[in-house]
Parts: structure tokens; sequence; C-alpha cells
């Protein structure tokens, strides 16, 4: 019987037909897992860029989540190909983690090839209205926990720099699955508040005039918060300042998009172009609106400059920057 | 209410509103039939059709495909004892053996009327929840969480049946795979070995259908039909087991309770749900023939539960915003398109969209089992075919779904791992379903823990459900050391095992929890204790393992080959080389083609349309419809 069966094996390796890949068509990876805001901007891109792209190609999404899209942004950087049908969004702090936590990611940020960044917005600390904390003051004073998810996520990085800047009573409950676990357990009293929640999240899930905001990270703080303290302006010292602004700069080009390591010039100006023009179709932004996903974008060309601009600087900021975030 | 309830039915008694629904179950019927896709992946799919419908449209679709995986995944479980979904594990261990014995119709009429009943049991739970969900979650602390995953890894003692230690051993082996990847905690990598494909941990699809799936497919290659002669659908029917569903009313509805309720609780899945409904089940054999040996209650019981944890899962996405299940997550994504906001909006203003949700379940499960039921007389049948028809086919799927986890072939790669554990564990009489728990609820475990204790310094200690939790150990433990005794007492009723090789086993998992305790040397603190506590405990039982072998000095009366187990494991090597060489078309037709030939019975024609018909379904299914990136091959 296995001399029928290597005789099918046989017959098929002479008559093996055609299945090579496609090319005409385009992977979006979302750096995270599905649902979320990061999942939100992927499949949105997935649906509008082929519009923009030369002979329109047929696009998807896959999600590849892990340490907080450092593994899609390592496998961007090695194994994906680069002739243009794969993208990704990852995480902004990607850029610049491999300057703050150089044990956790060798990439070279220079090798980045940015297509565009979605949003530029702020990131909230917030209170329950009935934890006994009034205001911002309160919050930089008063001992009190607030919740986490991992130690390179937002909920960790932004709270540690309130903690290391102005709180050193601030308690990091480090651990939670997620940024709905932790609200729940502000809800339920067991947390006084949280750091890393952005203006989109908020608005979107109608929380953003519920709760008691008490501060933001912000590169440039927009109207609709202008009355919410901005951390960044309260901080005394100069290499303080200036290592603050180097962890919290990624906001400024939140949610971007990047093709691999290595792909030519001209595919990566293909892409950035449709960026450009996807940004400011109508359609697009309807689209993003109806979703609850803010809008505030900056081009590949810019991202790659701002980014150059923000991880430049002396080893003293870079070393009070790690202190910081740890 | 009346009006918020009166709305719901006028919207869900629309034609076209139904007919969204009934798309819906026919694409969550599709996934829940092939191994490796769930409701998660319908999510995904589903999603963006919604974007441009009403939102009671968009969530009849919606929940119309998650209401009802797990009632088709029984299908695969009773037919080939490959699970369709997580949900379907501990229907294997009866469902299957009832299909061998020419059972298959009864399986199939007692797990779909268990389905109805626990789906429709589980929107009973979610209306019943509406005016005291919020309530209910709030007063519950994380302490509480991880009671309720303590109480839920007990049940490793009521699934490890009479081999109490392989059972904790195998536990402790689920444990520690769980702890391979980025711990979360200190962003520390743990046993990853320097693989990328390894942060964000073992794929829960690709490991379970090693686990569970590819034994059984070995184990069906001995055959040379699923059922004795051609009397499969003859010697029972599905009224019978409808029947049996009636008579175990009271299993039913306890099963469906444990569903409902665990669903509610983020993190427990449907893989922790269906076992402990089939542990709970398993006390009591209720006149039947032993446990996993074609017990009706063992398919009743997790039928029940896996579908009444739809409900059970919405309470918190409702309420809270906060998904009680991976699927969960991405109806959320959802919910934001439609405008719609979780919290108590959802109980007050906008209770009709809740009731929608409830009576879409509802109607979905009634649904989704009458299809299944018309299905039936010809599915039953398919355990007439031969072996070496069913098990290629079934063997394709099952490295697809594998490999559709995260779309490399590091998962199939963790699928042969997996399932050449999941043979050796099998054939020595080491019960898989305490790994499964160990797994699952390992990380949730070690996550509550170290929040109650951020939280409440050692205060969680004194919480009652800890101390119930505690209670509940110490009453099991009991309970089974009874039992346990009275076992050994009585003549084995398993298959001997050498004890030689059961000596070498031990001393490999003493090794492993050697490596694990030196390997967690080197991590911080926080993601150091659990990996210690698991690799002390391995060694511990290893020793004892090892010491109760060579007191027991077992020698088998027949000592049987590997020789399936060996087939199986080079046809999945065989279908990854062509998939990497050819491409996934041609492998499949070949790994098709050349199982069914080797079959002398087999015509040439019947060959190739099978194999063909094979190829087509693939590309259909994981070419156009889930665009699958194959990868490149290499030869074309």
């Amino acid at each position: 019987m296995y001399v029928r069966f290597l005789g099918v094996l046989a017959a098929l390796s002479i008559t093996a037909a055609s299945a090579s890949a496609d090319v005409d068509r385009v992977t979006v990876k979302v750096g995270y897992s599905p649902g979320g805001g990061y999942d939100g901007y992927g499949r949105l891109v997935a649906e509008h860029i082929g519009r923009f792209l030369p002979d329109e190609p047929t696009t998807f999404v896959e999600n590849v989540p892990g340490a907080g899209s450092l593994r899609l942004a390592k496998l961007m950087m090695t194994t994906e190909p680069v002739d243009g049908s794969v993208i990704a969004i990852v995480g902004s702090a990607v850029a610049t983690t491999s300057l703050l936590r150089p044990d956790k990611s060798a990439i070279d940020p220079s090798e980045i090839k940015w297509i565009g960044a979605m949003a530029n917005q702020p990131s909230f600390c917030f209170v329950a209205p009935g934890s006994g904390i009034a205001d911002t003051d309160d919050f930089l004073a008063k001992p009190l926990k607030v919740g986490a998810t991992g130690r390179t996520s937002q909920t960790f990085v932004f709270a540690s720099l309130v903690k290391n800047l102005f709180n050193p009573d601030l308690e990091i409950v480090l651990g939670f699955s997620g940024g709905s676990e932790i609200n729940l357990a502000i809800e339920r009293g067991e947390l006084d508040g949280r750091c890393g929640n952005s203006l989109s999240s908020l608005l979107s899930s109608g929380r953003y005039d519920v709760v008691n905001l008490v501060g933001q990270w912000a590169t440039s703080v927009p109207e609709v918060s202008k009355d919410v303290r901005d951390f960044l302006s309260m901080i005394d010292g100069d290499v303080d300042r200036k290592a603050a602004k180097l962890v919290t700069g990624t906001l400024r080009v939140d949610y971007p998009f990047l093709m691999p390591a290595g792909t030519p010039d001209d595919v990566l100006a293909t892409y950035r172009a449709a960026f450009d023009e996807m940004v400011q179709d109508q359609q697009f932004l309807s689209d993003a609106k109806k979703r609850g996903l803010l809008i505030d974008p900056t081009g590949g060309a810019d991202v790659e400059a701002f980014l150059q601009e923000l991880v430049d600087v002396d080893d003293a900021t870079i070393e009070r920057a790690r202190e910081l975030i740890d | 209410m009346d009006q918020a309830l009166a709305a719901a039915l006028s919207a869900v008694s629309d034609p076209a509103q139904l007919l969204f629904l009934a798309a819906g179950v026919v694409a969550g019927l599709v996934i829940g039939v092939v191994p490796g896709l769930s409701g998660i992946f319908g999510m995904a799919i589903l999603v963006p059709l919604t974007y441009g419908l009403e939102p009671t449209a968009a969530l009849a679709l919606l929940l119309g495909m998650a209401s009802v995986t797990t009632t088709s995944d029984t299908i695969p479980a009773v037919l080939v004892g490959v699970p369709g979904t997580v949900g379907a594990m501990a229907t294997v261990e009866d469902g299957f053996p009832l299909a061998k014995k020419g059972q298959a119709s009864r399986a199939f009429g007692a797990a779909y009327s268990a389905s109805l009943i626990g789906g429709l049991f589980g929107a009973l739970v979610l209306a019943a929840s509406i005016p005291v969900m919020r309530p209910v979650i709030l007063a519950m602390k994380t302490p509480d969480f991880l009671a309720i995953s303590m109480v839920g890894l007990m049940f490793v003692a009521l699934l490890a049946g009479s081999q109490p230690v392989k059972g904790i051993m195998a536990a402790l082996l689920g444990l520690f795979v769980a702890q391979i990847g980025i711990d979360g905690q200190t962003a520390s990598e743990r046993f990853t070995f320097g693989q990328i494909y390894l942060w964000d941990g073992l794929p829960l699809a690709a490991v379970f259908l090693g686990i569970f799936g590819l034994p059984e497919l070995a184990g069906l290659l001995r055959r040379k039909y699923i059922a004795p002669g051609t009397s499969t659908t003859a010697s029972t029917t599905i009224g019978d087991g409808m029947r049996d569903t009636l008579r175990e009313w009271r299993l039913v509805l306890q099963s469906s309770s444990i569903g409902a309720l665990l669903g509610a609780v983020p993190g427990i899945g449907l893989a922790v749900i269906d076992w402990i409904s089939y542990g709970f089940a398993s006390r009591n054999r209720r006149g039947g023939p032993e446990y996993g040996t074609g017990n009706i209650r063992g398919v009743i019981a997790p039928e029940s539960a896996n579908n009444a944890k739809e409900g059970g899962s919405l309470i918190p996405t409702i309420a809270f915003g906060l998904p009680g299940s991976a699927s969960m997550s991405i109806l959320l994504g959802a919910f934001v398109v439609h405008g719609i906001v979780p919290g108590p909006r959802m109980l007050t203003s906008d209770l009709s969209l809740t009731y929608s949700m409830i009576l879409w379940i509802a109607l979905a499960n009634v649904l989704g089992t009458v299809i299944c039921l018309l299905l039936t007389g010809h599915l039953a049948r398919l355990a007439l075919l031969p072996v070496r028809t069913i098990v290629p086919i079934a063997l394709v799927f099952v490295i697809l779904g594998a490999f559709q986890s995260t779309r490399s072939l590091g998962d199939i790669a963790v699928l042969l791992v997996f399932g050449a554990v999941g043979m050796a564990m099998k054939s020595m009489n080491w019960p898989r379903a305490p790994f499964a728990l160990g797994f699952v609820l390992g990380p949730l475990i070690e996550r509550y823990f170290f929040l109650s204790q951020q939280l409440t310094g050692l205060g969680w200690l004194t919480r009652p459900s800890i101390l119930f939790a505690i209670l509940i150990f110490f009453a099991f433990i009991i309970r089974k050391l009874r039992a346990w005794k009275k076992a050994r007492r009585e003549p084995a009723r398993i298959e001997k095992i050498d004890w030689r090789l059961d000596a070498g086993t031990y001393l490999a998992t003493a090794f492993l929890g050697g490596f694990i305790l030196i390997e967690a040397t080197g991590l911080p603190r926080g993601a150091s204790a659990f990996p210690t506590i698991v690799g002390t405990c391995l060694v511990l039982g290893s020793l004892f393992g090892l010491t109760a072998s060579y007191r027991d000095k077992a020698v088998p009366d027949i000592v049987r080959m590997p020789t399936t187990e060996f087939t199986v494991l080079g046809l999945v090597l065989f279908f990854t080389a062509l998939l990497v060489l050819v491409g996934p078309y041609i492998a499949v037709f070949a790994l098709v083609a050349g199982v069914i030939a080797t079959d002398r019975r087999s015509s040439v024609v019947r060959t190739v349309l099978t194999a063909g018909g094979t190829a087509v379904a693939v590309y259909c299914l994981f070419g156009l419809l889930m665009h699958l990136p194959w990868p490149t091959p290499i030869l074309l």
C-alpha cells in the first residue's frame, strides 16, 4: 500500500501546478490583539489605503501581538518582505525602546521606514470621581494606587513619570490584562485611578466627561483638554524635563505605520504619498469619525525627522529617562 | 422596561434582520466544524461587514455567529475525536467512544439538545442579571477572581480519575507551558530561548489540537471504520440522545449554570468551562459506563456549559465594556462603530439593545440546533466511511487550524511537539484534561495572585471567597483520597504501563523541573516565583511517581508499538515539507490522495475526487475567506 502512496506522490510531482504568492495584496499587520485602539486604526487603514495605491491592491489585516508590539517591530526589521506587500502599525514607543530599554530591544530606529502616524494626542491620568482626590495637586501629593498593564505599556510608563517626578507615594499596581480591567478596578474602588489613557479612548468610551482628569502628558495640548494640567510644563529641572520629553515625545506621532527595514525608497515613497492622500480623503475621515478614532496625521518624512530629533539627546538625559520609567 | 422589550421584539421579528441572524448562524456553524477556528476568528471576519448595518442587524449577525460555534464543534469531536473548538475538548472524551460504538446519532442528539438548553439558559441568565449585573460585578474584588481560578484548578482532582499523581503532574506541565513567553509583570522573557515566536506564549489552538487532536487521529488509524459494522445510524437515534438530555435535566441545568457564571469571569474561557463541567458530571456515573468509554453525561455536561457561556460572557461586556472573552473584545470594537457605549446606559436608555442581544442569542441557538439536527442523519453516516478517507481530511484541517493561530510555520512545530506529548500522555495513562486546566488557569492564577497582593497586602487571605476556596480544596482532597485508596484496592481498570517506561517519564519530568528551577534563578523576582513553585512541585511529584512505579513494578500484558502515532506525526511533517516546497493546495491533495491510496479498496476516481474536493474546500475557506498568508513555495 505504501507503493501506491509513493505512486500518487510521483504523479503529483510531475503535475505540480502553479500556486505562487500574490503580489497584488497588501497585509496590514497589527502589533496588538484584536479589539482596542491599534487594531481599530489598523483595520481602518486596511480598508482605505488600497484606494490610494497603484492598481488598488486587496488589503488584509493580521494581528501579530506580543510584547507591546515589539515582537512585530522586530519581525518588520528582520523577516518581512520589502516589496510593499506588508505594512504594520506598532506602538510609537518602539522608536525609543532601544534607547530607553536597551535590554528589551535591539531595534535601530534609523532603520525603521515610517509611512506616517495617525494621531498626535495627549495621554491622561484620571481618578474616579469619588476617590477623595479633588484635583491635580491632590493627585501629586497624596498616597494613592494607580493601575498598569505591563512595564513597557503607557499605563506604567506615564504613571512612573508621575511617581518619579512628582509623587513618590504613588503606588503602581502592575499586571492588569488591559485598560478596561483597570477601569473596572477603579470603579470597584480597588484603585484610585490610572494614567496612559488616550484622548480618543476616553472620548469614544464616553468617560471623558465622567472621570476626574488630573493631568496630561502632551507634546502639544489640544483645545479640547486645555483646562487639564500639563505635566511637562510643571517639571522644574532641565534634565528632568528633557528626559520626560524623550519618554513622552512619541505621543506626537502616535499610532504610526511602518514598512520593513530595507524597503526600497520608491516603494516607501509610494506608500507615503498614498498615506498623505488617504488622510485628506473625506470618506476616510468620516469613517474614522464613525469609529471614534481621532485623526491628526503626520507624514512619514516628518515622522522620521521628528523622531531623529527626539532621540538626538545627550547621555545624561537618556540615563535620567531610564531612571524615570524604571 | 416593557417599551424596551417591545422595541427589541419588534427588531428581532423583522425578516431582514432575521436573515442576518441566519447568515451569522450558518457562518458560526461552519467555523465551529473546522478545528482551530473559533468565535474570535468569526468576529474578526464579520465585524467589518457590519459597518453599514443598523446596530440590531449587526448584533444579529455577530451574535448569531458567536452563539453557535459551540453547537457544531461537536461534529468533528464525535466523529473523529478532534474538537471543532476548544469548547468541545471534553465532548471528545465520551462523544467519540459513543461514535465508535455506533452511537453517533445518540451523541449528536444529546449534544445538540444540551447545547440548545444551555444556550437558552445563558440568554436567560443574561436577562435575569440585568438589574443586578453591575452591583454584583462591582462587589467582586480581584481576590475573588483568584479564588474562582483556584477552584477551577482544583477540578484537576476530579479529572485525574484513578491517576492522581499523573493528573497533578499533567497540570504542572500545563502550568509550565503557560509560562513560556514574555512575563506581563516584569517584561522579562521566560523560557523563550531567544525565539521571537515564543514572545507571546504558545498558541492555544495549536497546543490543544496537538494534545487532544493528533492522538485521537492516531488511534483511529488502528481501525478500518470509526463505527463497527454498518449500523451507525440504525443502532441509536437522535431521539435517544434527546431523551438522555431530558432525563439528565438536572445535570443540564447545573452545567449551564457553570457555563453562564464562569463565562462572566474574564479570562475563564471555553477550554476551562467544558472541562470543569465535565469534571462536575464525572463525580457520578448514574448507571452509565465509565467516563471516557461513552457515558452520555460526559457529552451532555460540556455541551450545555459551552453554549451557556456566551450569555454569561456578555454580562461584563455590556455592563462595563470589559470583554468576558477574546471574541467579546472584538465585539466591543463593533459597539463603538455602531455608537453603542457599554455601561449603565445599556441597562437604562439602551435597554432595548440589551434585550435584542438576549433574543438574538436565544434565536441563534434554536436555529443552530435545528440546522444541526437536520444534518445529523447525513453526518452520522460519515462514521461509515473508511478511516483512511476520514483521517487525512481531518488531519489537513487540524494542521491548517493550528497554522492559522499565528500564521507561522512555528504553529505547525507546536502542533507536532504537543501532538507527540499528547500521544505519549495518552499511551502512558496520563490524563490530558488537567494539562488543559493548568495551561489556561495558570496565567490567571499568577496574575490575580500578584494583583491581589499588590492591592491588599495579605488582606486577600481573609476574603470569604479565598477561605471558601481553601475549604473546597480540603473537601476535594478528603473525598478523592478515599476514592483513590478504594481504587488502589480494586483490580486495575486501565491498561498497565511498563514500570520502566513510567519511571523513565518521571525521570524526564524531574529533569524538566530541575531545568525550570535553574532557569528561574536568572529571572527577576516577580517573574521567577511561579516557575520556582512549578519546578519544585514537578521535581517532588516526579520523585513520588518514580518511587510508586518502582514499588508497583507493573508489567503490561500486551506491548503495543506506536506505529500509527509515528504515521500521524510523519504525515504532519510530510505535509509541512510539501507546504513549504510546492504550496498548500498540492500538499493537501497529496496528503489526502496519498493516504486514501494506501487503502486497497479505494478507486482512483474516488481518491482523486476526495483529494480534489478537500483541496477546493481548503482553497475556499483558508484561501478565499481567510486569506491565509501561505509560505512562498520554494519550488514553484
